[in-house]
């Protein structure tokens, strides 16, 4: 896919995000105000009318103008997948973190991402993950004093 | 004159010394580490910070903008990889001098000239932003209003290559400010009925997921997508020529010239330390007797993009302080730590805390004493941070993005955060500018209060504009400057 195609399905992307909020998340989701000065609604609606117009703006410019590059996207089926591999790490390490505690969520998280990035020695995953948790819920809960989960 | 004693009285304190040191080597750490930055750093330090007083605070936080200035220029030097962005046109005279045995000479060029072209725009900064705010005084919320509006309109005109996603960005920024409780009448806005939101979005969740886990993010992901991370070879720093008094007095010029160009640069809203570096190089070049030398590793070169690069620093507090508008992210990030420790920015800002605002000069100083002093013994350090795997230090980094906004926010703070990375991540990959929406984010309620003030004052009475001549002025230098940029962006795109 070209840097293009995937400029102009950003723009139809935002486009609509941007109208769902106009005509659904703000109606619903923000109050009307005592009807006098400026309604909390004012500055809500500017901007998503504003971000769904630059939207269609992008868009347009990709479909019929030409703008974007031609160049091959950095964007790949591989490249998604490795980036949903970390955000479920990451999602997997914070749920660990408020159930079992601070130890066992930063252990999980620090070792899980070194193993995302290739690092094979269980040894090294183990050791830095553990000295590295131990040594930040040291300073934070024993001298600082603030509490962590 | 008695504020000015006071603000130096709170900042000439031994807590404050230490912190801003704390403050200098974690950012040369950060900056000369292998992908991390003084940035991330400031901005996994905010929520810190929270229990420090003010000015203890913006010392630490000083601290690590003025010593990132000088960690990026080492890998810069040793391995042609520069740590950070503005570190790059260091390469270009800073590498072939490390290959001729200059290596400690082009680090010491770097480390002096940043921290000249550093307190030269401190100086700058200290001179110019009390008469600035002085005038800025004068404006009302509409002036206030208008300032903002030319502020957002050229930041997303001149970061990035794209307006029409530059102002996506900041629109964005600005929506997402919005969330929380309607700061008029106290009308739920995108809560969801969530009491953690009714507050708003936390800024450390915002600014740690979009600038430093997108950032991490991209990283790992395409790491993992070229394939395992490569050793890069680096110059040795032993028996490498020494840096004399005779080579400072050389490039002195070089280096006032930069810091000049660095803070002219500094001082305008969203330009950046990249193109100060590039801008100040260039502009050595040109002046030289003899231009060929560059790129070769000449001195004048190292010299000339560190002190351009580094006089961005002060020179970007000129606009915060004088208006309360954030020159660059760092900025940016300064402006939520004061918000945090509950200082109004603003033209204000002096008027009501001028003690604070001469406090915060203070620590500036001892940030470039410190900066001096540490970093004629850290180089060696360095060289080790180098040497540390990427697969150890970003998933370290990590653990302290989520114990920051943990400590900060709670739990709740910890989930907004992976969707902020995620958003972060897919703004890098599809060239949004993050800098355009972390400013939007940050000026989105200030810019709001200063049109709902002036919707107050005029009564519904649009005639009433006709009687702000400045207002008018900058409303229509927005306009045209937005039309403008969009003309040549459409044009180009």
């Amino acid at each position: 896919m070209t840097n293009r195609k995937l400029e102009a399905m950003a723009g139809i992307v935002i486009a609509i995000a941007g109208l769902a909020t106009l005509v659904f998340l703000i109606p619903t989701y923000v109050a009307t105000g005592f009807g006098f000065g400026l309604s909390p609604r004012v500055f809500p609606y500017v901007c998503a009318a504003a971000i769904t117009a630059l939207g269609l703006l992008l868009l347009l410019t990709r479909v019929v103008g030409e703008g974007g590059s031609g160049a091959i996207s950095p964007v790949t089926v591989p490249m998604m997948r490795v980036f949903a591999l970390i955000v479920g790490a990451l999602a997997l390490s914070i749920a660990v973190l408020s159930v079992f505690g601070y130890f066992a969520g930063g252990i999980v998280m620090v070792a899980s991402f070194m193993i995302l990035m290739g690092e094979r020695s269980l040894l090294k995953v183990f050791s830095v993950s553990a000295i590295w948790t131990s040594a930040l819920w040291i300073l934070f809960e024993k001298m600082l004093g603030t509490p962590l989960p | 004159m008695n504020e000015i004693l006071l603000g130096l009285s709170d900042a000439f304190t031994v807590t404050n010394l230490l912190f801003v040191a704390a403050g200098v080597v974690i950012g040369q750490v950060f900056a000369a580490a292998p992908g991390v930055g003084a940035l991330t750093a400031i901005t996994i330090a905010i929520p810190f910070t929270f229990y420090l007083s003010p000015v203890t605070a913006l010392g630490f936080l000083m601290g690590i903008n003025k010593g990132g200035t000088i960690g990026g220029a080492v890998s810069a030097i040793l391995m042609n990889t520069p740590g950070s962005p503005e570190a790059t046109a260091t390469t270009f005279d800073g590498y072939p001098m490390a290959r001729q045995g200059k290596a400690n000479k082009a680090l010491r060029t770097a480390h002096f000239s940043s921290v000249t072209g550093d307190v030269m725009s401190d100086l700058v900064l200290f001179l110019v932003a009390a008469p600035l705010s002085i005038a800025a005084l004068k404006m009302g919320p509409p002036e206030m209003a208008s300032v903002i509006l030319v502020a957002l309109v050229v930041i997303a005109g001149l970061v990035g290559k794209s307006v029409i996603k530059g102002l996506i960005a900041a629109f964005l920024g600005v929506f997402l400010s919005l969330v929380g409780l309607d700061p008029g009448t106290a009308g739920p806005r995108l809560t969801f009925d969530i009491p953690e939101l009714m507050d708003g979005l936390s800024i450390t969740a915002v600014a740690i997921g979009i600038l430093a886990l997108g950032e991490i993010i991209r990283q790992i992901v395409f790491l993992k997508i070229k394939g395992a991370e490569h050793d890069a070879e680096m110059v040795d720093l032993k028996n490498s020529d020494r840096f004399t008094f005779a080579d400072y007095r050389g490039i002195f010029g070089t280096i006032l010239r930069s810091a000049s160009i660095g803070t002219v640069v500094g001082a305008i809203p969203g330009i950046g330390s990249s193109a100060a570096a590039f801008l100040g190089y260039g502009a050595a070049k040109r002046a030289a007797k003899d231009p060929s030398s560059f790129g070769k590793g000449d001195i004048r070169g190292v010299a000339a993009a560190e002190a351009a690069n580094s006089a961005v620093v002060g020179a970007n507090l000129i606009p915060l302080l004088a208006l309360g508008i954030p020159g660059n992210v760092a900025a940016a990030m300064i402006l939520g730590a004061l918000i945090i420790h509950g200082v109004a920015p603003g033209p204000q800002l002096f008027a009501e805390q001028g003690r604070l605002v001469y406090g915060l000069f203070g620590v500036m100083i001892i940030g470039n004493i410190c900066n001096l002093m540490i970093g004629l013994f850290s180089m060696r350090l360095f060289v080790k941070v180098l040497r540390v795997r990427l697969s150890i230090i970003l998933p370290c980094v990590v653990l302290l993005c989520v114990t920051g906004v943990i400590l900060a926010n709670s739990m709740f703070g910890a989930w907004l955060l992976v969707g902020f990375a995620a958003l972060g991540f897919f703004m890098r990959v599809l060239d949004f500018s993050f800098v355009t929406f972390i400013i939007g984010f940050v000026l989105g309620p200030m810019f709001e209060l200063s049109v709902r003030q002036t919707v107050i004052v005029a009564d519904g009475d649009i005639g009433y504009l006709m009687q702000r001549p400045i207002a008018l002025i900058l409303v229509g230098i927005a306009i045209l400057l937005g039309w403008q940029l969009s003309r040549r962006t459409l044009r180009i795109e």
